[in-house]
């Protein structure tokens, strides 16, 4: 099974909330993005109202205490006394409703004259002749504006938030300093429960607040997306954050002065109903979405239930049990699925029962065949036993066969030699039979006593030559011994030792000489007589023998010109033989076998077939050499033996045996 | 059960949707003087505090919150403070920047210890608060330090022999700590105090009274332990009667303001800075950069030394191990980087802070040394 696989149960569900959740992402999204902005901008519109009133009555109180100074200043200028009345300043202060302090500065910003309110603190003569050039307000005044208000400052005299007026005359300046107690309380008159309405100086630090605490502090709220969006939009509205609350807020930026006022409802305030509203209609969607879920489970499990109903059905058919009970459902594709699927367990039990019919049939066939596979197996093993037992026997033979040719072998040495010693002794015989008759000649003689000095000189001559040749004889039949007991010695003995090749070869040309001399056949023999190898002498006898009769019975006819070439060359791991003779020469159809065991071109005429087999096997098996051969129809025969200067061990056979034919018919 | 699994995960969507509590963001109170005729320093600490807050809610705030500030004013009066400050630690907040002035230190401070509220002194010398196991630490040295190397800086570079003192007994733990410690000092190097004048800020005519009683005193310098606003109208009353009497103020007299009301009279007044207005340290200047723009004010030594407060108590509260306490993780690494070089801790909480010595030179504080 399947991780990935759901339940329908669980996939209903997911369906169903794919399904709910899309009114609640429709309404949702119509909420914040149609009716929220619609919403945040009624508000706006609300907002700058009343901004823009507040803003027209704080340039109206403003206006109207510049409009009092300027009257005071004209009054000042058309009266004649000089210097300035100091009491006419306390007079005027103490008469007018907006300004608390008014003092004269000379052209180096020195306090010339001062009047102040009586509340103020100190005495006038605290602040005659301070220095009011370094003081902000008085630092980069617009050139060419004899008349304009000052920026928000807090007055040393009294101590409170004040903007000045300022007069600019010939070489002094009149500045009167107005508390801006007044728009805290306007301020404070205009908010509600519902708006709260601010005034911000130029550096839109607050100077009017509800809170008359606040209005004091100076709070500086340049910071807000209200005025960093553009400094020259006079009307923005915004989200803003401040004192850790969440605002709706619009600004509206003033002619003169250039201050701000500032019109914020908070966030939980104005959106208060929506989010009444927002969250009825969520928990009623809650509602619904579980009341559904839950009619959704219900339906869900009943499915559920009728699909475990036919699973179980299903699995019963598939552990072969057809007995599918009856069932009802009052849904037609179930009651059409249970009806199929009871013909299904019919179906299937039908077929069933014919599959067990033929399967019985086919076992039948399949025991018939058996039995008579096992009784040609049978037939087959005996057959085998045959063709072994006739294998052995004919290996038996071939034994036999090689044992013989070895005697046959034997018996052309016992001939060799006898021919062999038979010219000496014969030679021996003669001289001594004639010394014999030249002893019983004398004898004579003596008995006779005619016998004369030269008669006796004679004989002792003849004597002597006969004993000579006696002796020569005798000794030539002593060598070709000599030689004989070597040969076979060796070859009964299959000894190893070190041998020199070129005697070998010499000594089985010697065993080999009454052969050759009846085929009338030259023997050159090219063998140095420094090549040594360590290994079995007899057994290359046999070779040499063999090669040579070979080629007398087979190579040379009736001609006379037959030569047998024996050459040798050797470097330092092997020496190369080479036994060529000029005969008859084969074709590649019988070269191909001359070395296979029983192949003989004389059948019947004395060949065993065995020569060649026989040298092959010495050489590759004995000698651990290779044995090639070379031949052309009418053009003589070429073996090459190659043979290692030290045979192998017995039992330890050369690394490489072959054989290489080389057939120039072939080409 | 797939369908149990499905429920909770639907009642939980709707749970989440419903009730939206969002976890508890960071809380940071500030207490100051911020009204009156004196809140040069009050405000510009606030708003050195409101900068620090900002750049981090810039960067996403803390805790995935914007920080909170909750800032009180304690209008320079003990009993207002006191108030200021309990509303503080009922709203919860995690530390308190301020106060900035030494008196209201004292008198708020067992309110922090009581309800083991960090506070965060900006520029409270007071040596009453120095060497105490308490919940009060601060970004500098005790008055004892200052006033001290003030006191050799006169005798010795500027052979001052014998001084007058004003100062104000509204401020009394700071200024007579001051004075007194300054006295210690200077009469110890072989110098004279001719007159020591207090005085009580803001009351009718105090200043007049006092700058009377401290003229014609024949000594080489007039030493002005009081608020920056009191200090320029004494400049002017003292140099009025006696031009080229040498003026000297005490650390906390010598903001901005200082020099804008006082004008031509305070040209070449000694004071000592907490901060060097003229340093071209690049992150001092991009720290003045931004707050002259946020504020359309210079950063005095009381924004940036509030600046730094903040950076300090924000960086701790995101690094400090849940089961540590703010101030034992700032105890524990004693050094922070800040403006104008690292601010470093003694093992109470007392800032160990170097300071410049000044002279107003064409309506600037020019740096004549470091101390």
């Amino acid at each position: 099974m399947n991780n990935k696989n759901h339940s329908l149960t669980s996939e209903l569900l997911r369906q169903l909330a794919i399904v709910s959740a899309i009114p609640i992402v429709v309404t949702a999204v119509f909420f914040f993005l149609l009716l929220l902005p619609r919403l945040e901008d009624n508000i706006a519109k609300q907002q700058q109202s009343l901004a823009k009133l507040v803003a027209t009555q704080t340039s109206q109180y403003i206006q109207s205490a510049a409009d009092q100074l300027n009257l005071f200043v004209h009054l000042l200028l058309n009266t004649p006394s000089q210097p300035v009345d100091q009491s006419a300043l306390d007079a005027f202060i103490a008469a007018n409703p907006y300004f608390e302090s008014l003092y004269i500065l000379d052209d180096e910003g020195l306090i010339v004259a001062i009047g102040a309110s009586s509340e103020s603190a100190e005495s006038a003569g605290l602040y005659l002749g301070m220095d009011m050039s370094q003081v902000n307000f008085m630092k980069n005044i617009p050139d060419g504006s004899s008349r304009r208000w000052s920026d928000v400052f807090l007055s040393v005299v009294t101590g409170r938030l004040s903007i000045a007026y300022i007069v600019q005359l010939d070489n002094q300046l009149i500045v009167a300093e107005a508390a801006l107690d007044r728009l805290p309380r306007l301020s404070q008159q205009l908010s509600d429960e519902q708006f709260l309405v601010m005034i911000l100086d130029e550096s839109r630090s607050i100077i009017a607040h509800p809170n008359a605490e606040i209005s004091r502090q100076q709070e500086n709220l340049g910071n807000l997306p209200l005025f960093s969006k553009s400094s020259d939009a006079t009307l923005v509205s915004d989200n803003i954050f401040w004192n850790n609350t969440h605002y709706f807020g619009t600004a509206v930026k003033m002619e003169t002065p250039h201050w701000y006022v500032v019109i914020a409802q908070e966030h939980a305030v104005f959106s208060q109903p929506l989010y009444v509203t927002l969250q009825i209609w969520f928990t009623s969607i809650l509602l619904i979405l579980l009341l559904s879920i839950h009619s959704a489970y219900r339906r869900a499990s009943s499915l559920s239930r009728r699909f475990e109903i036919l699973n179980e059905q299903s699995a019963r058919i598939t552990c072969g049990d057809y007995s599918v009970k009856p069932y009802h459902d009052e849904v037609r594709e179930f009651q059409e699925l249970a009806g199929n699927m009871r013909s299904m367990a019919e179906a299937i039990e039908l077929r069933e029962a014919s599959l067990q019919q033929s399967e019985q049939e086919l076992r039948l066939i399949n025991s018939e065949l058996e039995d008579r596979v096992n009784e040609r197996t049978f037939a087959q093993a005996t057959t085998n036993e045959e063709l072994q037992s006739t294998l052995n026997t004919l290996q038996e033979t071939m034994r036999h066969l090689i044992q013989s040719e070895k005697m046959a072998a034997l018996g052309h040495l016992v001939a060799g030699v006898a021919h062999e010693m038979n010219t000496p002794i014969g030679n021996a015989l003669m001289a001594s039979t004639a010394l014999h008759d030249f002893a019983d000649r004398i004898r004579k003689d003596l008995h006779s006593g005619d016998i004369r000095k030269s008669t006796l000189e004679a004989f002792l001559d003849d004597a002597l030559s006969s004993a000579r040749i006696t002796e020569r004889n005798l000794q030539k039949a002593s060598e070709l011994i000599t030689s004989f007991k070597q040969v076979a010695v060796d070859q009964s003995s299959s000894q190893r030792r070190p041998f020199f090749l070129a005697e070998v070869v010499d000594e089985i040309l010697l065993t080999q000489k009454p052969l050759l001399k009846k085929h009338l056949v030259t023997v050159t023999v090219e063998v140095p007589a420094t090549i040594e190898i360590d290994g079995y002498p007899g057994a290359l006898g046999q070779v040499l023998s063999n090669l040579v009769s070979n080629s007398c019975v087979h190579a040379f006819g009736a001609s006379t010109d037959n030569r047998i070439q024996i050459r040798a060359e050797a470097d330092s791991e092997a020496a190369i033989l080479l036994f060529e003779d000029n005969g008859a020469g084969m074709d590649m159809k019988v070269m191909k076998r001359i070395f296979d065991p029983f192949f003989t071109t004389r059948r019947g005429q004395g060949g065993s077939g065995l020569g060649l087999h026989i040298v092959h096997n010495i050489i590759a098996e004995v000698l651990g050499g290779m044995i090639k051969v070379d031949s052309e129809k009418d053009h003589g025969t070429r073996f090459t033996l190659t043979l290692p200067l030290c045979s192998p061990e017995p039992g330890k056979p050369a690394e490489e045996q072959q054989t290489d034919l080389v057939g120039k018919d072939e080409a | 059960m797939c369908f149990i699994r499905y429920l909770s995960l639907l009642l939980g969507v709707a749970l989440l949707l419903a009730g939206c509590e969002p976890s508890k963001p960071v809380k940071l109170g500030f207490l100051g003087g911020l009204s009156g005729r004196v809140t040069d320093l009050g405000s510009n600490a606030r708003n050195g505090m409101l900068l620090a807050v900002e750049e981090v809610n810039a960067r996403g705030g803390m805790y995935g919150k914007p920080v909170q500030t909750i800032i009180r004013d304690d209008k320079q009066d003990s009993a207002v403070a006191r108030i200021a400050m309990q509303e503080l630690v009922d709203a919860g907040v995690d530390v308190v920047i301020g106060p900035v002035t030494s008196v209201i230190a004292t008198s708020v401070v067992d309110i922090a210890n009581q309800t083991s509220t960090l506070m965060i002194g900006v520029s409270v010398t007071t040596n009453e608060l120095s060497n105490l196991d308490d919940q009060f630490i601060r970004v500098l040295s005790p008055t004892a330090i200052y006033a001290d190397k003030f006191a050799r800086y006169l005798y010795n570079t500027r052979g001052i022999r014998s001084y007058s003192v004003i100062y104000d007994t509204l401020n009394r733990s700071y200024s007579e700590s001051w004075v007194a410690d300054f006295e210690a000092r200077f009469s110890s190097l072989g110098g004279r105090q001719i007159k020591s004048v207090p005085f009580a800020s803001g009351e009718k005519n105090a200043l007049v009274v006092g700058a009377g009683k401290l003229l014609d005193s024949a000594a080489d310098i007039m030493i002005l332990v009081t608020n920056s606003v009191d200090a320029a109208l004494l400049a002017k009353l003292i140099r009025e009667a006696q031009p080229q009497m040498q003026l000297a103020t005490a650390e906390w007299a010598s903001t901005e303001r200082l020099i804008e009301l006082g004008g031509r009279y305070v040209e070449g007044v000694i004071s000592q800075q907490y901060l060097d207005r003229e340093s071209s340290d690049p992150a001092f200047v991009a720290f003045r950069q931004s707050f002259l723009a946020r504020f359309n004010q210079e950063p005095g030594f009381a924004g940036m030394l509030a600046y730094n407060a903040t950076t300090i108590a924000l960086g701790a509260l995101q690094d400090k191990a849940s089961d540590e306490t703010l101030r034992d993780y700032i105890l524990r690494l004693r050094e922070f980087a800040t403006i104008q070089g690292p601010t470093r801790f003694n093992e109470f909480g007392d800032g160990i802070a170097g300071v410049f010595v000044t002279e107003i030179t064409d309506s600037r504080f020019k740096v004549i040394t470091r101390l």
